[in-house]
C-alpha cells in the first residue's frame, strides 16, 4: 500500500514534478509514461511515496489539500488514466464523480473538520468556503496532503486514496445526511463496485468493474 | 459552470460542471430566481455535464427557498452523469424533473 510522504527525498525520486498551477499543468504532469507526479513543495521521504509494483499499469499523484480545494483534480486524474486506459463514458463519470466526493471529503472532514450543518442554506455554503480558504491559506495545513494511487488491469481498476489528516468515514457524526450535504457514501456505493475504509478513515479504496 | 438566463428571469440554463465551487455563482441565481414574478421557475440542465453531492444540496435549497414563495423549481432535461446523480439520490421525489 502507498505511504504518506513525509521527508522530501530528491535523488532517489524518479517521478514527475507538477508546479500546482493549473488543470492543464496537471494533465501535462500526469501525461505518460509518468508513473508518479508529486505537487511542487511537498516533501517525500524515501522517494515518490507510492509503492513500485514493478508494473506499467499504475498511476499515483501526491498534492495538497489546498489544490484539491482550488482545482478540478479528479477530473484530471481519470482523464490521465483515460489515456492510458481507454474508458466507456459511463465507467468514466463513475470514476471521475467518486474520486470527486472522497477528494473533497478528505479535505472538508478528514483534514478542516467542516461542520456539515453549515451547508444547510445557501448563505452558509459561502460560509464554509470562506472558513476552507482562510484555514488553507494558514500554515497549519502547508503540509496537509493527500496520496492517490490507481492500479488497474483490463477487469477491474483500483484507486486508493490517502490522507495525513485525523481521518473521518462518511455518513457518521456530523456527515450524517442532511439538506446541504451527506450524500456522498450514498454516491460512493453507487458508482463503484467496492468501497473500503482503511488506517481510521485516512485511506479509502475504489474498485471498479470494467 | 456557465450560466445563461432567459429574458424573463424564470428560467436559467446551466452548462459545464456544478460543484461546490460554484457556491457564490448559485447563490446568485437562487437570488434570481427569487425575484422572478412566475410560478414556476426552471433550471435546464440539458447541458450539464457534471454535478457533485455539493450541487446536489445546493438545488434542495433553492427548491426550499422558493417553495417559501409558494411557487416551484423545476429541473429540465438531466443528462448522463446528472440524470444518473438524480436517480441515486431519489431526486425524481423531492424535485420536479421535465425529461
Amino acid at each position: 500500500m502507498m505511504q504518506i510522504p513525509a521527508v522530501e527525498d530528491r535523488r532517489s525520486f524518479d517521478g514527475t514534478c507538477w508546479d500546482g498551477v493549473s488543470e492543464d499543468t496537471l494533465v501535462q504532469a500526469l501525461a505518460a509514461p509518468a508513473l508518479v507526479c508529486v505537487e511542487a513543495g511537498l516533501l517525500i521521504e524515501g522517494g515518490s511515496g507510492c509503492d513500485d509494483h514493478g508494473s506499467p499499469n499504475r498511476l499515483g499523484l501526491t498534492l495538497s489539500i489546498r489544490s484539491i480545494f482550488r482545482l478540478a483534480i479528479a477530473k484530471a486524474f481519470v482523464m490521465a488514466i483515460d489515456r492510458r486506459l481507454p474508458l466507456c463514458r459511463e465507467t468514466r463519470d463513475r470514476v471521475h464523480t467518486a474520486l470527486h466526493e472522497v477528494l473533497l471529503n478528505a479535505v472538508m472532514h478528514g483534514h478542516l473538520k467542516i461542520d456539515a450543518a453549515l451547508r444547510d442554506s445557501l448563505g452558509g455554503f459561502g460560509a464554509s468556503h470562506d472558513i476552507i480558504a482562510a484555514q488553507l491559506d494558514g500554515d497549519d495545513f502547508s503540509q496537509s496532503r493527500v496520496s492517490i494511487d490507481a492500479q488497474w488491469t483490463e477487469e477491474r481498476l483500483v484507486i486508493a486514496v490517502h490522507d495525513n489528516g485525523i481521518g473521518y468515514v462518511p455518513g457518521t457524526g456530523r456527515t450524517a445526511k442532511r439538506r446541504g450535504s451527506g450524500r456522498g457514501l450514498l454516491i460512493l456505493e453507487a458508482f463503484c463496485d467496492s468501497v473500503t475504509h482503511q488506517n481510521g478513515g485516512r485511506s479509502i479504496i475504489l474498485g471498479f468493474d470494467l | 459552470m456557465k450560466i445563461e438566463f432567459q429574458a424573463n428571469g424564470a428560467r436559467v440554463s446551466f452548462s459545464g460542471d456544478f460543484t461546490f465551487a460554484d457556491h457564490a455563482a448559485f447563490r446568485d441565481i437562487a437570488g434570481r430566481l427569487l425575484e422572478a414574478k412566475d410560478e414556476t421557475v426552471v433550471i435546464d440542465l440539458s447541458q450539464l455535464q457534471f454535478i457533485d453531492s455539493a450541487g446536489l444540496g445546493m438545488l434542495l435549497i433553492a427548491r426550499d427557498e422558493v417553495g417559501k414563495t409558494n411557487r416551484k423549481l423545476v429541473l429540465a432535461q438531466p443528462q448522463g452523469q446528472v440524470k444518473r446523480m438524480f436517480t441515486i439520490t431519489k431526486f425524481d421525489q423531492l424535485f420536479t424533473i421535465e425529461a
